[in-house]
């Protein structure tokens, strides 16, 4: 490309001063060198950890990024580093060498020292301690292979795995090429790549036998010191040697060679690889290095003064097409590898176009120029024209090679596709209609043409000379809704569509126009720019309105609620996987189509307040897209691989009053635990500032919230069962973003727990069951003491108006009257009281003791006077508190009297006294009748039921040998 | 039996080729015990007659015990069983463990380490590769060592019937220890 230049164009006579120049340009580093470079963020680490050097980069697969420092396990969120502590001592060796993940989420860290320690959520690291015991030599690298195995490499003690609860060792003597080990990758069938001072070890572990395979000179690997290894989705592999470069393991041939050569890298520390796209490499103390697979050019990154000059200790992409690199500070490096700014010192980019041949031409009001490269491979721009005023608008490559360039006011130029000769239209040479061309597309042979004074359908582009051209006018004239069209868009299947200015799209059908102005109530006004995307749906951008999808039949609208954030949109283009760049002066954004979600990209790939030109945009022959602003020209790459395009939403923690938790999913709260705390994080590396929430308690909120504070309290929480639901964005729009969740519940407190509830009605009816049981018991008990006192009453009154008593009380009687007329005065006066006593008590349930005595010394006095001397009733009450039960005494003394032989040689002789057991004790002699007396024995009963009912003491009886003894319990005064 | 008495040939052959070099340790006394913690039962035996030797040069070494040797059973039917049925010791009549100390060690100083050894473990005449972790303590050219690690039944092909497999662990417990001191030559 170079020297054909230099050979053509007679135009350009000075063109060794050019050279000159440009050389002088080149050497110092001046302006139109041209090279690609990300735009880094650096990320310190906190004032705490200042001194920590970050050695490297695990992406978890939820998402997270963890860094192994020399001062233990860090977290970065995408705003502020956590470090992970110990959970027991403090190790002396705190520097992390390796991490990995195993299949249940945990994170295994290996140190210098061979120690491993494991770390579970975001749990402290605790160490592992298998039986055999852990290495003692630096752990270089922790991979776990899908056959539930892990391995881990050591630098000294070669490869070990750990499969079913054993370990075992892979070492020289089993066909190791070395124990110090560099580095270790995960290849296909449950295979670890490891790389040693003699080659490459590919190894694996089945059935318990190791098996070792060995890539080195003998397949063409010159450098055996192998510090990094990448595998590709083929099984090829990118092979880091220690000073000649970059090797290329290809697995078909089974057969390795030198890919990229050492130009001046030095010694390679890292590897990292974008599929089909880029290496990149990191080196000892030289920075990190880049090449496209497919030119295999190596170019350094020279945009950061913390990393032109770095030992790269890691390199490493994430899923969202971010690459990490760690110069062994405290500081951790990231771009967005997709966009990259063309760093030259040409502006206001207004046009570009990559030609077939990859050459990419851009124009500006400064003319035409086009990118170079010199032996090394690296880019500039050179300026194709010397002219001045060359104001280009348009640049378009037809299907022959030629190119086609639009100019403001200048007409057309075109370029032949061996850039030896240009020709220049004009309306004055060539009759074109209009001179002032904005857009241009091709279309079965016909060249199309966006210009001031309607659309020029060019017929025979492959004219030679100046010869009229054959040309097809649409305008106001013939149909169009107006002369000013800015974009000439022509779709894959051949339909013509152009973008006017204030009157709406245009659709150019064989030769039918029609005019899409007013749809779904809008009016379409200015459209600036037309893509398709792969399913042959268009997308446009119209000036007040948004993005519009249309599908042939209808049309769809994505505005601001949408995620659409920059109504003016000045190009829409779609890359090589179907998405479609949504250009715009507040940045660019990626929107899929399918998912209609856009990723915003602005300050974090130093494109924030752009001036972008409008359909300053082309595709290239690869992945390129190429983007033309007023402060110059950016290049965009489409990552290979699907990217990360929502961000991660991680529940970190659960608290209780503020104190963190370890709960499962699904916990069961206790009902005083009832202040839920979540600590949430969205992970959007890419911009983690724009994160915000969205969340709701299923079952307490009733809508969603919305936040940007990552810690959500939910103090006094009723029990019930929850959901608590969040999902994170990055663009505003919620509802395609995937959606966390939590489950748990809280537990009623035991007195609203049905158990609890049986348990107090089964108490409060067995209460009221024994009350209903004592208050019957009771009132049977009365009505029965009453029934048994009638029975009582009507038992004395028959004993004592039975006529025997009686009969022998007028005996009695009457002997004494005849004897002793005083006495016998006495003798009834005694008889009445008794009489009275019966009739006055009888009703009464109890009486006191002193009147139940007093009775019973009337009825003595009765029987005195008829026994005489052969009765003997002896009373000791010294002193007669308590009450008895009515005419009881006297009814003991009758029985006495009633059953025992009374006769001067056998007199009766009946005590009444107290025990110490406060009773009344009725004691006599046991000298029982020959002939009993007819008894009902209901005397006795009658007295000791009585006593049932009034008191819990019972009527004692003792019948001995000799004595017949009845001891009845006083009742306290305050008993009854 | 053809077999064992190749591999006591081969195991003799190693630890007597081990002997020829200067320096070598021999185990003075030692002796392996093991356990058995099952559900039923727990079976508990030991052995004083653990030999071997070890080359503090280059940390190969070779380790063997008689395994008609163990006693302390709980009673004659267990260790019957444990004979006849388990390590079939006329079979099998020794268990071995023999390859190379992997880190790095100086037996020259006094003081106590861990090692770790990678080697075969011949039990029930199936050999399996193991890594085991040993604690070493020096004092004045004597070696004090001990070991702990499981054995899994199921590794060694030792079966045990269903009826009586409540009451053997499939893992057992086996605790080396002694003290090595140079071999005199």
């Amino acid at each position: 490309m170079y020297k054909r230049y230099t050979l053509f164009n007679s135009t350009h006579r000075q063109f060794p001063l050019k050279l000159l120049f440009l050389l002088v340009c080149f050497l110092t580093g001046f302006s139109t060198i041209y090279s690609q470079q990300p735009f880094w963020r650096e990320h310190p680490i906190h004032e705490e950890f200042s001194k920590a050097k970050i050695n490297l980069i695990h992406e978890h697969p939820n998402g997270m990024i963890w860094f192994g420092t020399n001062q233990g396990l860090f977290y970065f969120d995408g705003l502020k580093y956590v470090n992970v502590p110990f959970r027991d001592s403090i190790p002396s060796v705190q520097n992390i060498t390796a991490l990995g993940t195993d299949p249940q989420g945990r994170i295994w860290a290996g140190m210098e020292d061979g120690n491993i320690y494991i770390q579970n959520g975001f749990d402290p690291l605790k160490i592992w301690k298998p039986e055999e015991g852990l290495p003692k030599s630096m752990i270089t690298g922790i991979k776990f292979t899908s056959d539930s195995t892990l391995w881990f490499s050591t630098y000294g003690e070669g490869l070990y795995c750990y499969q079913q609860g054993r370990m075992y060792n892979f070492g020289t003597e089993d066909g190791l090429r070395g124990m110090d080990l560099y580095t270790m990758e995960k290849g296909q069938d449950n295979t670890v790549w490891v790389g040693t001072d003699l080659g490459i070890n590919i190894c694996s572990f089945k059935n318990e036998t190791k098996f070792i395979k060995t890539l080195d000179s003998s397949k063409g690997l010159k450098d055996e010191i192998v510090r990094d290894i990448k595998l590709d989705h083929q099984g090829n592999a990118w092979i880091a040697s220690f000073e000649m470069g970059v090797f290329f393991y290809e697995k078909e041939k089974d057969t390795i060679y030198q890919k990229i050569p050492n130009t001046g890298f030095g010694e390679i520390t890292k590897l990292e690889l974008f599929k089909n796209l880029e290496l990149w490499i990191g080196t000892v103390n030289k920075g990190i290095w880049r090449t496209r697979i497919d030119t295999a050019v190596v170019y350094p990154i020279n945009n950061n003064e913390d990393l032109i000059k770095a030992n790269i200790s890691d390199l490493k992409k994430d899923a969202e097409g971010n690459i990490w690199v760690l110069n062994g500070s405290n500081i951790t490096y990231s771009a967005n590898r997709q966009f990259e700014w063309v760093e030259s010192s040409i502006e206001n980019v207004q046009a570009v176009v990559e030609d077939q041949n990859g050459v990419v031409w851009i124009g500006t009001p400064e003319g035409l120029f086009f990118m170079e490269k010199d032996d090394k491979g690296r880019s500039f721009f050179k300026k194709y024209w010397k002219r001045k005023n060359f104001n280009i608008t348009s640049l378009f490559e037809d299907s022959n090679g030629k190119i086609w360039i639009g100019t403001y006011g200048d007409g057309l130029y075109c370029l032949t596709a061996d850039r030896r000769k240009s020709h220049h239209l004009t309306p004055k040479n060539s009759g074109l209609k209009d001179g002032n061309i904005f857009s241009i597309a091709e279309q079965n042979g016909s060249i199309w043409l966006a210009s001031l004074r309607g659309m020029i359908e060019i017929r025979n582009p492959e004219f030679i000379g100046f010869e009229q051209l054959k040309q097809t006018w649409y305008s106001t004239e013939n149909g169009l809704p107006t002369d000013y069209i800015y974009k000439v868009f022509i779709d894959s299947r051949g339909v013509v569509w152009l973008g006017t200015d204030g009157k709406g799209l245009v659709r150019i059908l064989n030769g039918q126009i029609k005019t899409y102005q007013e749809i779904n109530g809008f009016n379409l006004k200015t459209i600036y720019s037309i893509t398709e995307d792969l399913h042959g749906n268009i997308w446009f951008c119209s000036s007040d309105n948004g993005i519009f999808k249309f599908d042939g039949n209808d049309f769809e609208q994505l505005a601001l609620p949408e995620g659409i954030r920059n109504l003016t949109i000045t190009s829409l283009i779609t890359d090589v996987k179907g998405n479609i760049l949504v250009v715009h002066s507040a940045g660019i954004d990626i929107l899929d189509p399918k998912l209609k979600h856009l990723t915003y990209y602005d300050q974090e790939i130093g494109v924030e307040d752009i001036e972008p030109n409008l359909n300053a945009v082309c595709r290239g022959n690869n992945f390129d897209i190429w983007i033309g602003t007023q402060q110059g020209l950016i290049n965009y790459k489409a990552e290979q691989e699907d990217l990360e395009i929502h961000p991660r939403t991680l529940i970190k923690s659960v608290s209780v009053f503020l104190q963190e938790k370890d709960v499962k999913e699904g916990h069961s709260f206790e009902p005083d635990e009832n202040y839920i705390s979540f600590d949430v994080i969205g992970l959007w590396y890419t911009d983690p500032n724009t994160v915000e929430y969205r969340y709701m308690l299923e079952g307490y909120d009733l809508n969603w919230k919305k936040s940007r504070d990552n810690f959500i309290n939910y103090p006094h929480l009723p029990p019930g069962n929850y959901t608590f639901k969040i999902q994170s964005t990055e663009n505003g729009a919620f509802d395609k973003e995937p959606m966390t969740t939590f489950e748990f519940s809280i537990q009623k407190p035991f007195w609203q727990q049905l158990w609890f509830l049986i348990v107090c009605i089964l108490i409060i009816g067995g209460l009221f069951y024994w009350y209903q049981h004592t208050r019957d018991r009771r009132i049977h008990r009365e009505s029965m003491m009453v029934k048994e006192k009638i029975e009582s009453q009507f038992e004395t009154l028959k004993s004592q108006i039975n006529p025997h008593f009686l009969f022998n009380s007028f005996n009695t009687l009457m002997t004494v009257i005849d004897e002793n007329p005083e006495q016998a005065m006495q003798y009834v006066q005694a008889l009445s009281d008794f009489y009275r006593s019966i009739v006055q008590y009888r009703e009464k349930d109890i009486i006191p003791m002193e009147e139940e005595i007093e009775i019973v010394k009337n009825y003595g006095y009765l029987l005195e006077q008829r026994y005489g001397e052969n009765l003997y009733l002896k009373i000791d009450i010294p002193k007669a508190t308590g009450y008895l039960v009515p005419l009881s005494l006297q009814m003991l003394v009758e029985n006495a009297v009633k059953h025992n032989v009374i006769s001067k040689s056998k007199p009766l002789s009946i005590f009444i006294y107290l025990d110490e057991d406060k009773h009344i004790v009725v004691s006599n002699p046991l000298q029982l009748k020959l002939t009993p007396e007819p008894s009902t024995q209901y005397g006795l009963e009658s007295i000791g039921k009585r006593y049932e009912y009034l008191t819990s003491k019972k009527m004692l009886l003792e019948k001995s040998e000799t004595h017949f003894i009845v001891r009845l319990p006083i009742i306290d005064g305050d008993e009854n | 039996m053809f077999k064992q008495g190749i591999f006591f040939l081969l195991l003799f052959f190693q630890i007597s080729l081990l002997a020829q070099q200067n320096n070598m340790l021999e185990v003075k006394s030692g002796s392996a015990a093991f356990k058995s913690d099952a559900p039923l039962e727990m079976i508990e035996a030991s052995s004083d007659e653990l030999k071997g030797l070890l080359d503090p040069s280059n940390g190969n070494f070779a380790f063997s015990i008689n395994t008609k040797s163990f006693v302390g059973f709980n009673n004659p039917t267990q260790q019957e069983h444990f004979y006849e049925n388990y390590l079939e010791t006329t079979d099998y009549p020794t268990a071995s463990y023999s390859g190379k100390i992997i880190e790095d060690f100086d037996l020259s100083k006094d003081g106590i380490f861990e090692i770790r050894a990678k080697g075969k473990l011949k039990i029930h005449g199936i050999s399996k590769e193991r890594i085991i972790k040993c604690k070493l303590k020096v004092e004045k050219g004597k070696v004090e060592f001990e070991s702990l690690f499981t054995v899994r039944l199921e590794d060694h092909q030792i079966t045990i019937p269903k009826i009586v497999n409540q009451k053997i662990a499939e893992e057992i417990i086996v605790v080396i220890k002694g003290e090595m001191a140079p071999k005199k030559s």
